[in-house]
């Protein structure tokens, strides 16, 4: 338990997937056989044998160390974790040495806390008094967070799958995939997991796919608009979809395994060709539209990114998660089809064979593989209209790729949405750091609806170092109530923001936010008064109609 | 099961000084200033003043004990130098250095020093007036050092006691164990072909851990002091405390080889020597001790080494002290005083305000 403890404390703490990798294949290389299942069912998060409540913990703790409450309630206070204040606590009374021989994880495990489960009240407190009286400091710890909340790490698993195919010279990517169904703490789940490869066994590993270059200059330089395949960039993760023989691995950003996050996806996708390689884009949608009651085709309303984020860092999302927060795969192009690679091909015969696996091309409101039709414009003044239109802005713009390119190093270009501006007023600033001298981390601006001011952007990009400080110096002199870190001053500042889009947000009081709002300018010369209203944010909503 | 099931009881338990009706509390021979510090109105003199004032007795040199602006000092002879250094660099106030244990008789208030264990020259303060004695520790630890004479408890009618570790999550680790597990630390950097670096203060931490290298024939390479410490160190060894031999890191040109340990204080973690040299890097703290502090520097490892009294050795320094009343200062939460009386039935609080004198 000692090693497995001391793995836990080198992953704990702020991200950083080198020093975890080099600690990961340290532990691996070293631990008993015995140990490696319990070893990765628990660093994944996978099911646990048995639950204990804090509450149960603090109370045979309390009794046996004769302490009043109050104190443990003191130290949780300042640890912030009861699990942990019970094993300092446990430390800081310990008389002895912590005694007998030390065991190692598989026998915790399946001495300790499998037992638990199904056992009396009694009992688990005997079991767990003897533990505790036998772990040192850091592995007390440790079983302390694996009996209440789980170990909860929050390793990568790409960073796991990385160290394991270090110890075991598989390709990391089979490893990640092989992770995906790893959920039993056994032998035998292990053996599977670190199997050599199947002789001549397709790669399920993502492609390497050129990155879009920002369009600089006009469009027209680009040459003829037919030459071009014009695509929205949805606001979502570049992901990879490969079928392989009964597997089904999608990837985002080119790294992250995230099959067992989307089993809906996986289930549409199982229809496609062995082989099959779709490139597109993965991004969640408000399930609202499916009731569009206007019957026309409902379009499609992506939620912000940190929706997508969570809802793939959710390692078994239940049936509640999956409606509220439907996927999507907007599928863009084909590397591969049941005939083989296609990379070598020009875009344009591979569209046409992306065209014949006959994905839906209706906005799959409930989630699923989309393909959506080509956009149709006659010439870039056509797609110039599509682009400054009030549709384009729940997208980021547009993608522009040669169609007669064959290389993926070949350019591609992102044509950004035109960008908006606003006039504000400063209302609220908010502090950071705890420390005093800290500059203010973030303003929100708001604008009228009536006579009232209404935030609609929360921000501190775009202003030098040097605007801050007075803008900060004067939020101090003239700050009017504090509540936390939140200050409220007086609404006479008007500043000029851009943004890049707005997105319609019941959680706000104004019923949208703007997104990627940046301070251009401060405007001394406008009054409060001559802010802009919300009927004027009102009108870049996107409308019902769009792409 | 760990079988400290009886709390520690310092004493037995008498009535209360404080709410025993026949035996009205005399007044306080020391309260606290309005501004920081601490104040004996019967000696018209101060304990660790935060501003200038006519006369002020030292604990010990740290900057929250040690202010520079006033008139005249009084502290532990081993100390002086460091107390000269940093409050008084010119020379311009009168510093009386005075032995421990021997008593000074100041403005009628009998005066004495005592080790405190906390960092060359750290003293408890002992004063005895109006038939009372009180101690004030200042910082203390009970753990060993090799760089400053060992803790000595000193009997007294009221303890004022530090507790900026006053809550029983902490105990520390033997420090052997400790030195051991950083000194393999530093060797697994050094195999790597790599620096490492330490945050520890430039005042006691810093030459605390250089006394204990000094005594250990395993150091895997040279040892690097940051030159905010390198002056302190000086002093260390006037006072004849034995440091491993070191360089003298100055982050604008110092070029410590791969290998090398860096002793560095925490204000200079940020700075960009850590971009060019990458060291494995590791904080030495107390606070190292909760997962929630340690995370807060941007350290890859945490040594639990502190130069303060964990919650043992506070509860210890109580009972040796036999005090009936403990005033507690520096203490994140009321914590202590409360088990203090609740527990051990003792009169305890914060030290009382000089308005209430
Ligand atoms: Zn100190």
């Amino acid at each position: 338990m000692i090693p497995f403890a001391a793995l836990c404390d080198a992953l704990d703490g702020p991200p950083a997937p080198a020093a975890q990798r080099a600690a990961l294949v340290a532990y691996l290389r070293a631990a008993p056989a015995a140990d490696l299942p319990w070893a990765l069912t628990l660093l994944t998060d996978g099911p646990r044998p048995v639950r204990v409540p804090p509450a149960d913990l603090a109370a045979w703790a309390l009794d046996a160390l004769a302490l009043p409450r109050w104190l443990l309630d003191d130290c949780v206070a300042h640890v912030g974790d009861t699990g942990e204040a019970l094993a300092l606590l446990i430390d800081t009374h310990r008389r002895d040495p912590p005694e007998g021989p030390p065991r190692s994880l598989h026998r915790w495990m399946t001495e300790l806390v499998a037992p638990l489960k199904g056992a009396d009240a009694d009992a688990r407190r005997a079991q767990v008094l003897a533990a505790w009286a036998a772990l040192p400091l850091r592995p007390l710890v440790w079983i302390n967070r694996i009996l209440t909340t789980g170990l909860r790490l929050a390793v990568p698993r790409a960073v796991l799958a990385q160290a394991l195919a270090d110890v075991s010279a598989l390709p990391a990517p089979e490893v990640a995939h092989r992770l995906t169904a790893f959920t039993a703490p056994t032998a035998a789940a292990v053996a599977a997991l670190l199997a050599p490869l199947a002789p001549g066994l397709a790669s399920c590993a993502p492609h390497p796919v050129s990155p879009l270059e920002p369009l600089a200059g006009p469009a027209e330089a680009l040459g003829p608009c037919t030459d071009w395949q014009a695509t929205w960039r949805w606001p979502g993760l570049p992901c990879q979809i490969i079928r392989r023989g009964a597997d089904t691995c999608v990837w985002t950003d080119g790294a992250d395994l995230v099959s067992d996050r989307c089993p809906a996806l996986v289930a549409a996708a199982r229809g496609l060709p062995d082989g099959t390689v779709l490139v597109g884009t993965l991004l969640v949608v408000e399930p609202s539209a499916a009731s569009d009651p206007s019957g026309d085709r409902p379009p499609l309303t992506p939620q912000p990114h940190d929706v997508l984020t969570r809802r793939l860092a959710r390692p078994r999302p239940s049936a509640a998660v999956r409606r509220r927060q439907p996927l999507v795969f907007v599928a863009h192009d084909l590397l591969a089809d049941g005939a083989g690679p296609l990379t070598g091909q020009p875009l344009r015969a591979r569209l046409a064979r992306l065209a014949a696996l006959s994905l839906p091309r209706d906005p799959p409101v409930a989630g699923g593989l989309w393909h959506p039709p080509a956009l149709t414009a006659a010439g870039w003044p056509a797609l110039e209209d599509l682009r400054q239109a009030p549709a384009a802005r729940r997208t980021r713009g547009l993608r522009l790729r040669p169609l007669d390119g064959a290389d993926p190093a070949d350019p591609a270009y992102h044509w950004p949405l035109p960008a908006l501006t606003v006039c504000a007023v400063l209302v609220y600033a908010h502090a950071g750091a705890r420390r005093r001298q800290a500059p203010l981390t973030d303003y929100t601006f708001a604008v009228w609806h009536g006579d009232a001011l209404v935030p609609v952007a929360k921000t501190a990009e775009g202003l030098s170092p040097a605007d801050r400080a007075a803008l900060d110096a004067w939020i101090h002199a003239h700050t009017l109530d504090r509540m936390g870190p939140v200050r409220t001053v007086p609404a006479e500042r008007v500043f000029a923001l851009s943004f890049a889009a707005v997105t319609a947000s019941p959680r706000h009081k104004a019923g949208l936010v703007l997104q990627a709002p940046r301070v251009l300018a401060p405007r001394p010369a406008l009054a409060p008064a001559d802010a802009a209203r919300l009927a004027a944010l009102q009108a870049h909503l996107p409308s019902a109609a769009g792409p | 099961m760990p079988k400290a099931a009886r709390p520690r009881t310092p004493g037995d338990a008498r009535p209360l000084a404080g709410i025993c009706p026949a035996m009205p509390a005399p007044d306080p021979l020391v309260v606290q200033g309005p501004r920081g510090g601490l104040y004996c109105p019967a000696g018209d003199f101060w304990i660790d003043p935060l501003r200038s004032v006519e006369t002020a007795l030292i604990t010990h040199a740290h900057a929250d004990h040690a202010r520079s602006g006033s008139a005249t000092y009084w502290c532990a002879a081993p100390g002086a130098a460091l107390l000269r250094r940093r409050v008084d660099p010119r020379g311009r106030a009168h510093l009386n250095p005075v032995d421990f244990g021997a008593v000074h008789l100041i403005n009628g208030v009998r005066c004495s020093w005592h080790p405190a264990g906390h960092i060359l020259g750290s003293a408890q303060i002992r004063l005895e007036a109006e038939g009372q004695v009180w101690v004030v520790t200042g910082d203390y630890k009970r753990a060993p050092d090799p760089s400053c004479r060992p803790f000595e408890p000193v009997p007294c009618d009221v303890l004022v006691t530090e507790a900026t570790f006053g809550l029983p999550v902490y105990r520390w680790p033997p420090a052997d164990a400790v030195m051991d597990a950083l000194v393999a630390w530093w060797r697994d950097a050094a195999a790597a072909g790599d620096r490492a670096a330490l945050w520890a203060y430039s005042l006691g931490k810093t030459q605390r851990i250089l006394a204990c290298l000094a005594a250990r024939t395993d150091r895997p390479g040279p040892l690097w002091v940051h030159r905010a410490a390198a002056g302190l160190c000086a002093d260390y060894a006037a006072q004849g405390v034995t440091l491993a031999p070191f360089e003298v890191f100055d982050p604008a040109t110092s070029q410590p080889p791969p290998g090398a340990l860096i002793l560095t204080p925490p204000a200079a973690e940020d700075a960009a020597w850590r971009q060019a040299l990458r060291p494995q890097t590791a904080s030495a703290s107390g606070w190292m001790r909760v997962r929630r502090q340690r995370h807060q520097r941007p350290v890859d490892r945490g040594f639990v080494l502190s130069d303060h009294a964990d919650w043992p050795a506070l509860l210890d320094t109580v009972r040796a002290s036999q005090a009936r009343t403990v005033y507690v200062m520096h203490s994140p939460t009321d914590t202590l005083a409360r088990y203090l009386r609740e527990v051990c039935g003792l009169n305890a609080g914060p030290v009382p305000r000089l308005a209430q004198a």
